[in-house]
């Protein structure tokens, strides 16, 4: 009798075990199911060469001089007054962060502000900024940003610059559990996530493809990013 | 007489020679011979004076973009390296690897402690100047430039100084990581004046 149910409880015990640890992770390994903003997320209209699932980031341009004063672009572009901008302004909404990305007037530098929410009209939603200088119109350090970014389970986030090849129509960022998915937007590096943190070396890494407009890939990349200047 | 043949060999041979010592030329040994990744002494007992003598220590040395290990000989031991390059390996820090290391902060930017990181040490930290400009992390906060006080900072979006004195017309003696074509040093600088620039302070001075 105490054998059996010995026997039974063991078995109950594995069984929680095998539950829990399912649980746990699908958990850790399921796509988000929504952007920052709140907004469902969804697969790319093509399915790239990449692993699966994949999620589409959102991204929308403006030009700088029409930026509402509301809006993402428009509050970057104020956070940010003493660079002027000139020509469009990249917004990306993410899985796990919005970005703003623009060109200074001189044509010498980037500039983005980064956040991990959504960005609303009446707070400061920005926890990074960065400032890339351009050489040749090329971009010389992906401008890794991992001190002030947070999810909102916590988890440090990190942002980079990724310049795309000139016929990449998406940039694909390999994530825990799925593909973040970022269309090319008016020939701007693309202002990528990870959360592939090493804090001890100051350093983040993104694991990177480039995608045709088809979705066949173009090309494999890790780029392993530094905190610097 | 040398035939076409060995002409053009030659001139491949040499070409591929000065092409692999200026490759060789762009990536030191200085940090993969001298520096090292030991663990910081966590301090309580830190004055703004005591942290301004660790700023000295870096000054003629290097310039490394995203570095931060030196060893106070006084004079760059990895001169024209290309600019913005992580992987150059040469002596220095970078303008915020250098501000970190003086203000003796923590690689956890919810740690507002004091750690103390050997000059060999080769760490930059979590901060750009952007992210100091923004008094990002448990330490850093932003202040008013009239009260920056010595070894307070002032920090761009891509940029930050350390401010060793302020002269009597108003501009400040600054000990920073300038660039790779100047190293690390004091200069005379008008960042106070600049609306680029914000005031930036360590906090949890002993003194």
């Amino acid at each position: 009798m105490d054998c059996r149910l010995a026997r039974r409880a063991v078995a109950l015990v594995g069984v929680a075990v095998v539950v829990g640890f399912a649980a746990c992770s699908s958990e850790s390994d399921r796509p988000p199911a929504q952007l920052v903003d709140g907004t469902k997320s969804k697969a790319p209209r093509v399915h790239l060469e990449a692993p699966s699932p994949q999620i589409l980031t959102d991204v929308v341009a403006i030009e700088a001089t029409e930026a509402p004063a509301g809006t993402a672009a428009g509050k970057c572009l104020r956070a940010a007054r003493e660079h002027d901008a000139q020509g469009p302004v990249v917004v990306r909404t993410g899985a796990a962060g919005v970005s703003v990305t623009f060109r200074t007037a001189s044509g010498r530098a980037l500039v983005a502000c980064d956040a991990s929410r959504a960005v609303r009209a009446e707070d400061r939603s920005w926890c990074g900024r960065a400032y890339g200088r351009l050489e040749r119109g090329h971009l010389l350090d992906p401008r890794l940003d991992v001190a002030g970014c947070r999810t909102s389970t916590g988890d440090t986030i990190a942002f980079a610059w990724f310049t795309p090849r000139p016929d990449a129509a998406y940039v694909a960022v390999r994530q825990k559990g799925y593909t973040e998915v970022y269309p090319v937007a008016r020939r701007l590096p693309v202002r990528v996530t990870t959360g592939d943190i090493a804090p001890d070396h100051s350093g983040a890494t993104f694991e990177i493809s480039e995608h045709a407009a088809s979705g066949a890939l173009l090309r494999r990349s890790t780029l392993e990013a530094r905190v610097a200047g | 007489m040398i035939s076409t043949r060995a002409f053009v060999t030659g001139l491949v041979v040499a070409i591929s020679l000065v092409a692999a010592s200026s490759a060789a030329a762009y990536h030191t040994r200085f940090v993969a011979d001298n520096c090292n990744n030991a663990a910081p002494t966590p301090t309580s007992y830190i004055t703004r004076d005591g942290s301004a003598t660790v700023a000295l220590r870096a000054r003629y040395e290097g310039y490394q973009w995203a570095g931060g290990c030196w060893n106070d000989n006084d004079r760059d031991d990895s001169p024209n390296d290309p600019h913005e390059d992580a992987a150059t390996g040469g002596a220095g820090g970078d303008c915020s690897g250098f501000t970190f290391k003086v203000w003796r902060e923590s690689l956890s930017t919810s740690d507002a402690g004091f750690q103390q990181w050997g000059m060999l040490r080769n760490v930059h930290g979590p901060y750009t100047s952007a992210a100091f400009k923004a008094g990002t992390g448990a330490p850093n906060t932003t202040v008013s430039k009239a009260a920056l006080i010595k070894m307070d900072a002032l920090a761009s979006d891509g940029h930050i100084g350390l401010i060793y004195a302020t002269n009597p017309d108003g501009t400040d003696q600054i000990i920073e990581a300038k660039g790779e074509d100047y190293g690390t040093n004091i200069w005379t600088r008008t960042y106070r004046g600049s609306s680029s620039y914000t005031g930036v302070r360590r906090t949890g001075w002993s003194s």
